[in-house]
């Protein structure tokens, strides 16, 4: 080649080939370059995840709390700066990543599409490094668009503390050109010529009187005005404006092709908008679609299958109010929005969104519960105990029916308002196994309530159920208020029933066993049958009663001292010590 | 949920998101068509080039493959238009759009490096190129490069060859971020470059192919690294067609005013795509024309949005695009609400063109400028108006002044301060004394010359004399 048109860039002073081999893993060294490679690493693997997983996957949050991780030594190390080379990433001339999988590689992405050195300055923010994987991520995982390239990316993410060197394009690089050359050789152009009406942009507007012209200086206040009329924050009402009006143009022409030409970017605005969860603008489009067409025309996107769901994923889970524009929009989504809902709600979610789904479902539920009564058995606890107060809302007689399904619901405040509704509504065999099976809770004041309804409302079948479940709780753990409890709810079942157990208890009969009561020390679980002894024979008739209670405060000492004395005064007899 | 709970939740959500939108901007379809068939190419002529090294072009071992080439071609020629096949260092770019040549085998460098030998650095195929125009080529490339001028005597042979389609250009490189392209540049070529790309633009649209931004944001970058407001650009103004030169000329307006009221570069590079496009709907396949019962004037503004509409793929500059086309003629239709930033800056740079352009108003720039100050408040937007004037200045660039002497100039610099509002630099075009200037020569009217009169063209100037 003659020397005149040797290319100043010379050869590739890089490797083009990968290195051979398998790809390294751990960068050579110790220190701050294999931190370096560390870093860089964490960082290719979290931006490669999203190929895989879905960006909510716990994969995913494990390997961006990586990256953060190790990003943090570089950061601390600031100013960082890697050099990218097509196969390889160095720092201070180390080859801190090597990656020969084009796939993988990090370092070939990022060098194909034309960064050539990262620096992280000590400004650098977690935001930026978070942007910096937003950039990466989509470049891994989307097609090039025809608008913008990596570059042109990271350019405008406009970070903190990193700061990236890239190629900006591609220009004429020749010591000699040959353009006088080849002023002599035609190439015909050939390929599609265009020749634009006579008298194209005209008419002119009329020209007016002209006024003269003078320099007046414009504030800055103005001019960032203008500006602010381009800001991020327009783009989406410019684009609803765009479709609406291109849209309006293929009404007042009334072209059915015209038409289905622009509806491709009817889909692509609602779709940006959708993904931008910018409801309020959807709204508004959707209104305006309505207006051109006619009522009863919807937006496509409320057409189709997914849109129910991806409405509601336009909901943040923040906690604020449910955005107002869903609803007009759901008004637009066809088929059953209730089955929906609650197939969502499985999903566990959070804030604005769960209260935008429960109030779907009570919404729906208003006119027929069927399929909220049906769903509700199944219901995650999360949820269960909220959609049980829609059903208190929407049909409350037939909350006994959904009931009986939730009796396993952990919650304690749900335990309760179940028995309260099962007591009121329920009898029978059904109303004894429900407040026996919450009579089992692992919450306390669950029991309580329940062994005082099974009490009220059991009769003497009650009795012998809540002795043997008394006995089952003092052997493990049982307190005096819920001795109390079992007690007073075995006497006011049926005295004639609960009195021999309860005297029993108590210890009341005479001779040996009364003697050595008195000498030895009671377990905690005879203790807590006695509390409970004299709590139930306080609403016992007979002399008997009295008697027991007297005994028992005889050797008792402390609080079931003090009970025997309350029950006493509470059925009128005289205190002070039996014996 | 615990704070450090919902942080990471933001964050995965963040990401989502960013995948999220990037899918809604992407031209999957067309992105991947062309990648795929733009590597397919590049990978075929590799191997017809190395091929060429064991056979001569005329045998039947190519006949396969040339056909393949040229199926290949056609596919892309029929979407895009013209193919641009561009190498930089170790990359290949179709139209603008990288493809990954050579990246399965290792070997991405290796075509670059074939058609370096001859300085060739890209290959534009206007049209479909029959199987003798691809042998030609071959044949071409076997030989070893001619010194002196390798790439004009490459052309040479294959005109001689009936090959009328086929076109060479020179090396190019990577421009580092930061890196001045005032050093290198080229403005008349960047300036015929320009004409080319916008008049293939209109021809592919009007044909029905692809509209492909790319290469005119390419243009649009090139001019605001110059810089809009820089004296070789006013002074090396578009000549060719008259529609092709009046985009080039409201872009270059355009990015003029959108740079004085401080726009952003990424906003200015979309302000000057749309500029480039905003009579783009003129351009419309008749066959494809809904609107032809409106006046022109009109219609074209639909069918401009409507074409723009139609690329897939969603992105802010597409909608500014879109809003610029149905706005850049209001006046002439029933649009509601404040007309677009861009709408409302192409409008001006628009009239004012229109204006001067001799097909059309025939008006002197300052007598533009001054019409456009009169629809101040009324047909355009007072502030971009007064941004415009005092941008343009008195004496616009283009403005034919003779001077006092009798000397005429070119202005061909913008306001460089308040107080050279009018008194612009000039190129000197015809001497006091009639005479052509023995060299080129630019004036400072702050400091020399005065100017008497305003000429509408340079027929009204004195002719310059011959001597004999």
């Amino acid at each position: 080649m003659p020397d005149d048109y040797r290319r100043s860039v010379g050869p590739p002073r890089w490797r083009t080939s990968p290195p051979a081999g398998r790809a390294s893993t751990a960068p050579p060294g110790a220190g701050l370059p294999a931190e370096v490679g560390y870093a860089i690493q964490s960082l290719s693997r979290a931006s490669r995840s999203f190929s895989l997983y879905d960006p909510h996957n716990d994969a995913v949050k494990q390997l961006i709390a990586d990256y953060k991780d190790r990003m943090a030594a570089v950061v601390r190390n600031a100013p960082v700066e890697v050099e990218v080379l097509p196969f390889e990433m160095t720092y201070g001339g180390e080859v801190v990543y090597q990656e020969a999988d084009r796939e993988r590689s990090l370092a070939f992405r990022l060098f194909r599409d034309g960064v050539r050195k990262i620096r992280f300055d000590a400004g650098t923010t977690w935001d930026d490094l978070v942007t910096l994987l937003e950039v990466l991520s989509v470049r891994c995982n989307t097609v090039r668009q025809q608008e913008e390239d990596l570059v042109t990316l990271l350019r405008k993410a406009r970070f903190a503390g990193i700061v990236v060197e890239s190629v900006e394009g591609y220009v004429p690089d020749e010591d000699r050109p040959e353009q006088a050359g080849l002023a002599a050789v035609t190439v015909e152009t050939g390929g599609d010529t265009y020749e634009p009406p006579q008298d194209w942009d005209q008419p002119l507007p009329p020209v007016s009187a002209p006024c003269s012209v003078s320099y007046q200086p414009v504030s800055d206040a103005a001019l960032a005005g203008l500006r602010e009329e381009e800001s991020p924050d327009g783009l989406a009402q410019s684009a609803v404006r765009a479709v609406a009006e291109i849209l309006q143009a293929a009404y007042g022409l009334r072209d059915v092709k015209f038409r289905d030409d622009v509806m491709s970017f009817l889909d692509e605005v609602q779709e940006y908008l959708l993904v931008e969860r910018n409801l309020d603008a959807l709204s508004k489009l959707a209104v305006t679609y309505e207006k051109i067409y006619g009522p009863g025309h919807a937006l496509p996107a409320l057409q189709e299958e997914r849109a129910f769901e991806r409405l509601l994923r336009s909901v943040p889970e923040r906690e604020e109010p449910v955005p107002d524009a869903l609803w007009a929009l759901l008004a637009g989504v066809p088929g059953d929005h209730v089955s929906r809902a609650l197939a969502m709600l499985e999903l566990g979610p959070r804030g604005a969104r769960r209260a935008a789904l429960l109030d779907i479902v009570a919404r729906g539920s208003a006119a027929d519960a069927s399929m909220l009564l049906e769903r509700l058995p199944r219901a995650r606890p999360e949820f269960a105990h909220d959609l049980f107060e829609i059903l208190a809302r929407v049909a409350p007689d037939r909350r006994i029916d959904a009931a009986f399904d939730l009796l396993a619901h952990p919650d304690e405040g749900f335990q309760l308002e179940l028995v309260e509704v099962i007591a009121r509504g329920a009898r029978g065999i059904r109303l004894a196994r429900a407040l026996q099976t919450l009579m089992a809770s692992a919450h306390e004041s669950v029991r309580i309530k329940a062994v005082e309804s099974f009490g009220a409302l059991g009769g003497a079948r009650a009795v012998p159920v809540i002795a043997e479940h008394a006995r089952r709780l003092a052997a493990r753990e049982l307190s005096s208020a819920e001795a109390e409890a079992i007690g007073t709810a075995m006497a006011l079942a049926s005295v004639d029933e609960a009195k021999p157990i309860l005297l029993e208890w108590a210890n009341a009969g005479g001779g040996i066993r009364s003697l050595i009561a008195r000498i030895a020390k009671e377990s905690r679980a005879d203790r807590m049958l006695t509390y409970a002894a004299v709590a139930g024979l306080e609403h016992c008739p007979g002399q008997e009663c009295d008697a027991a209670i007297g005994a028992v405060m005889s050797r008792a000492t402390g609080d079931l001292r003090w009970r025997c004395q309350q029950a006493l005064d509470r059925r009128g007899g005289r205190s002070g010590d039996a014996g | 949920m615990p704070d450090d709970q919902r942080a990471w939740l933001d964050v995965q959500d963040r990401l989502a998101q960013a995948i999220e939108r990037a899918q809604v901007g992407e031209d999957r379809h067309l992105a991947q068509a062309v990648r795929e068939l733009g590597e397919q190419l590049a990978t075929q002529l590799h191997g017809l080039i190395r091929t060429s090294r064991l056979y001569a072009a005329d045998n039947q071992a190519f006949d396969k493959p040339v056909a393949e080439f040229r199926a290949c071609l056609e596919q892309l020629v029929n979407r895009l238009g013209p193919v641009h096949l561009v190498t930089v260092e170790d990359q290949v770019y179709v139209n603008d759009v990288r493809v990954r040549f050579g990246e399965k085998v290792g070997k991405p460098g290796e075509l670059g490096a074939e058609l370096r030998k001859h300085n060739v650095g890209s290959i534009t195929f206007h049209a479909v190129a029959s199987d003798e125009d691809i042998r030609a080529l071959i044949a071409g490339f076997a030989r070893p490069p001619a010194p002196g001028s390798p790439r004009v005597a490459l052309t040479r042979a294959l005109e001689k060859r009936g090959v009328k389609h086929i076109e060479f250009g020179g090396i190019y490189r990577y421009l580092m971020a930061g890196e001045s392209r005032q050093a290198r540049r080229d403005v008349h070529g960047l300036v015929e470059r320009a004409q080319r790309t916008v008049d293939q633009m209109w021809g592919n649209t009007s044909s029905g192919k692809v509209l492909n931004v790319l290469p005119l944001r390419r243009m649009v970058t090139e001019i605001l690294d110059i810089g809009p407001e820089d004296e070789s650009l006013w002074d090396n103004p578009p000549r060719g067609a008259d529609h092709v030169a009046h985009a080039q000329r409201v872009n270059h307006l355009a990015l003029l005013l959108g740079k004085a009221i401080g726009l952003d570069h990424s906003i200015l590079q979309d302000l000057g795509v749309a500029a480039l496009l905003h009579d783009v709907g003129y351009a419309a396949p008749p066959e494809d024309v809904r609107t032809s019962h409106l006046p022109h004037i009109v219609a074209h503004c639909v069918e401009g949005a409507r074409l723009l509409a139609c690329r897939r793929g969603f992105h802010e500059a597409k909608v500014r695009r879109v809003l610029a086309s149905l706005h850049h003629h209001r006046d002439n239709q029933d649009r509601r609400g404040k007309p677009p930033l861009f709408a409302r800056i192409i409008r001006i740079a628009e009239d004012y063109d229109n204006y001067v352009r001799p097909e059309a108003g025939g008006l002197s720039p300052p007598e533009a400028i001054m019409c456009i100050a009169a629809g101040a408040g009324t047909r355009y937007d007072p502030l971009l108006v007064q941004v415009f004037v005092n941008t343009l200045g008195r004496f616009p660039p283009g403005t034919l002044l003779q001077l006092t002497d009798g000397s005429v100039v070119r202005v061909i610099s913008v306001v460089r301060a308040p107080s050279l509002f009018a008194t612009p630099r000039a190129r000197l075009m015809v001497l006091f004394d009639g005479a052509a200037p023995n060299e080129p020569r630019v004036l400072d009217l702050a400091t020399e010359g005065r100017p008497a009169k305003i000429l509408r063209s340079m027929d009204a100037a004195p002719k310059p004399r011959r001597y004999h």
